[in-house]
C-alpha cells in the first residue's frame, strides 16, 4: 500500500500549489503583443486612412461624334447674355420753312459818267486738304456681327474642346462642376503634343496623375494597363515629359487635381 | 496599314479630396508618437493590462485543458480499478486534475479512519469499517474548496481588466481632448487641421482600452463557465466516492 500523507490537511496543502507555466504564457503574451505592435508600425498607412472618394468625376471624350461648330470654342448655349445694342434714333430734322419771296428791286438809273471797272481775274482754285473730303456721317458706335468674339466669361455645356476651331472634333462631355475648362483644354493639348499616338498596336491605357497647385505633375502611374508594356510606357512618358502645367486656376478650390487620362491607341 | 484616326481621349477628372494635411502621419503609430506624455502613460498602462490578461488567458486555457484531459483519464482509472490503492498509485501522474486532489483527501481520511480501528474487526476475514462517513464527506468538501480556489485563481483579474481598461482609455481620451481644446484656444483657430490630429490622437487611448477589455470580457465569461463545469464534475465525483465508501466500508 502506498504511504499516503497522514493528514487530510497535509494533502490539501500539497494540492494548493499552482501548476507552473504562467511565466511561459506571459512570455508568449508579450511576444504576441510585440508582434502586433511591430505589425502596426510597419503596416502601410493606407490601411488606416480611408481613401477619399473623388468628389467630382468629369468624363470628357474627344473624337466621337460629328464635328463641333466652328465658333472658336464659344457656343451659343454657353454664352452669357451681353448688352444688346440699342437702335440709335435719327436726329430730328427741323421742319422745312419756306423763305419769304424776294422783294422786287427798285428801279435804278445807270450813271452815264461811271467808268467801267476792270474785270478782275478769278482767284486760282486750290485743292482742299484730304481731311476735308466729305464722309458718310456715322451714327455712333453700333455693334455689328462680325468675326470678333467677346470674352464674356461664361462657360456652360458647350465649352468646346474643338481645339482650333473648325478643325476640332466633336466632343461629348459630362462636366460636373469643374470650374475651368480652359485649363483642361490646355492640359490635354500639352499632353497630346508630347504623345505619340501612333503605335503598332491598339489598346487603351489609363494614366493617373496629380497636378499640384503650382502646376507640377506628380504621382504618375498606370491606372489601367493596356496589356502591352510599350503602350503603357509611351503614354506614361507623354505625361512625364509634360512635367509642368500652368498653376491650377484660381477658382479651383482644392490643393491638387487628380486626373485619370485615358490614351487610346488606334491603328 | 495605318489609318490616322483622330486620337481618342477619354478624360476622367477627379477633384482630389485634399483633406489630408501634409506633414502629419496618418498611421496609428505616428499618432502615438506625437501624443503627450500623459496619453503615452495611459497607453503603456493599457498595454500592461493587455499583456497580463492575455498571459492569464493563455495560462488558464492551458491548465484547464490539461485538467480536463487528466480528469477524464483519472475517472477512467477510478471506475475500472477495484482497489483505491491502485488509483492512488496513478494519482502522481495525473496531478493536474482537481478530482485527484479530492480523491487524495478522501483516501487519506479513509485510511486514517481504517488505521484507527484495526482491532475493531475481531476476525481477520471481517470487513474493515469506518467510523464516520460524514468525516469523509467533509474531507471531500475541503478538498473541493481548495481545488475550486486553485481553478478560479487569477481569473478575477480578467474581470478587473474588462471593467477598468475602458475607463483608463476614456481618461486618456478626455485628457487628449482637453489638450486639443487648449491648443484651439491658444492658436485661436478652429481649423479642422488644427483640431483633428489632437482628437484622433486622443481617441487612440479609447481604442486601446477596448482592445484590452473585449478579450478579457469574453474569456472571463468562458473561464468562469469552465470553472462551474469543473465544480459540478467535482460534486459528482464526491457523490460517487461517498457511495463507494458507504458500500464497501460500512
Amino acid at each position: 500500500m502506498a504511504a499516503p500523507a497522514a493528514d487530510v490537511t497535509d494533502v490539501l496543502r500539497d494540492r494548493q500549489h499552482e501548476a507552473g507555466g504562467l511565466r511561459q504564457m506571459a512570455v508568449v503574451s508579450i511576444a504576441l503583443h510585440a508582434v502586433m505592435i511591430v505589425g502596426l508600425t510597419f503596416a502601410p498607412g493606407a490601411w488606416f486612412a480611408a481613401q477619399p472618394e473623388p468628389r467630382t468625376v468629369m468624363t470628357i471624350s474627344l473624337g466621337e461624334g460629328a464635328p463641333g461648330p466652328a465658333n472658336g470654342g464659344i457656343s451659343t448655349i454657353g454664352a452669357r447674355a451681353i448688352q444688346t445694342p440699342q437702335p440709335i434714333e435719327a436726329p430730328k430734322r427741323p421742319d422745312p420753312v419756306r423763305p419769304p419771296a424776294a422783294r422786287t428791286p427798285e428801279m435804278t438809273v445807270p450813271i452815264p459818267q461811271a467808268k467801267p471797272q476792270p474785270a478782275r481775274p478769278a482767284p486760282p482754285v486750290k485743292d482742299a486738304p484730304e481731311d476735308a473730303r466729305g464722309r458718310t456721317p456715322t451714327r455712333g458706335a453700333q455693334p455689328q456681327f462680325g468675326s470678333a468674339v467677346a470674352e464674356t466669361g461664361a462657360r456652360g455645356q458647350g465649352f468646346g474642346l474643338s481645339t482650333g476651331g473648325g478643325a476640332g472634333s466633336g466632343s461629348r462631355l459630362d462636366v460636373a462642376d469643374f470650374c475651368c475648362p480652359d485649363y483642361v483644354l490646355l492640359m490635354v493639348e500639352r499632353i497630346r503634343s508630347n504623345w505619340n499616338s501612333r503605335a503598332e498596336a491598339t489598346g487603351q491605357t489609363m494614366i493617373k496623375f496629380t497636378i499640384q497647385r503650382d502646376g507640377q505633375i506628380t504621382d504618375v502611374s498606370v491606372l489601367k494597363s493596356s496589356g502591352l508594356a510599350a503602350l503603357d510606357i509611351n503614354a506614361q512618358r507623354a505625361v512625364l515629359v509634360t512635367r509642368t502645367l500652368p498653376p491650377l486656376p484660381e477658382p479651383f478650390p482644392n490643393r491638387t487635381l487628380t486626373v485619370d487620362l485615358s490614351f487610346e491607341y488606334l491603328r | 496599314m495605318r489609318t490616322l484616326g483622330g486620337p481618342l481621349f477619354a478624360l476622367l477628372l477627379q477633384a482630389d479630396g485634399g483633406a489630408v494635411p501634409e506633414g502629419t502621419s496618418t498611421s496609428i503609430v505616428g499618432l502615438i508618437a506625437d501624443s503627450s506624455p500623459i496619453s503615452k502613460t495611459v497607453l503603456l498602462l493599457l498595454a500592461l493590462f493587455s499583456i497580463v490578461s492575455w498571459s492569464v488567458i493563455f495560462y488558464k486555457l492551458w491548465t484547464f485543458q490539461r485538467a480536463r484531459r487528466q480528469s477524464a483519464s483519472f475517472l477512467d482509472v477510478f471506475r475500472r480499478s477495484n482497489k483505491f490503492s491502485e488509483v492512488q498509485a496513478v494519482c502522481r501522474s495525473l496531478n493536474e486534475s482537481p478530482l485527484v486532489g479530492m480523491f487524495q483527501a478522501g483516501y487519506t481520511e479513509l485510511t486514517a479512519q481504517l488505521r484507527q480501528t484495526p482491532e475493531a474487526g475481531p476476525a481477520g476475514g471481517a470487513r474493515p469499517t469506518i467510523r464516520s462517513l460524514t468525516a469523509v464527506d467533509r474531507a471531500l468538501m475541503r478538498a473541493s474548496a481548495v481545488e475550486l480556489n486553485k481553478l478560479e485563481h487569477r481569473v478575477p483579474f480578467l474581470a478587473t481588466t474588462a471593467s477598468i481598461a475602458p475607463f483608463i482609455g476614456l481618461f486618456g481620451t478626455v485628457w487628449g481632448i482637453m489638450v486639443a481644446f487648449q491648443g484651439i484656444g491658444q492658436t485661436g483657430s478652429t481649423n479642422l487641421g488644427v483640431v483633428a490630429p489632437g482628437i484622433a490622437d486622443a481617441l487612440v487611448a479609447t481604442a486601446v482600452g477596448l482592445f484590452a477589455a473585449i478579450p478579457a470580457v469574453y474569456f472571463y465569461n468562458q473561464l468562469t463557465n469552465t470553472v462551474k463545469l469543473f465544480a459540478s464534475d467535482m460534486d459528482d465525483f464526491a457523490m460517487e466516492f461517498l457511495n463507494i465508501v458507504e458500500r464497501n466500508f460500512t
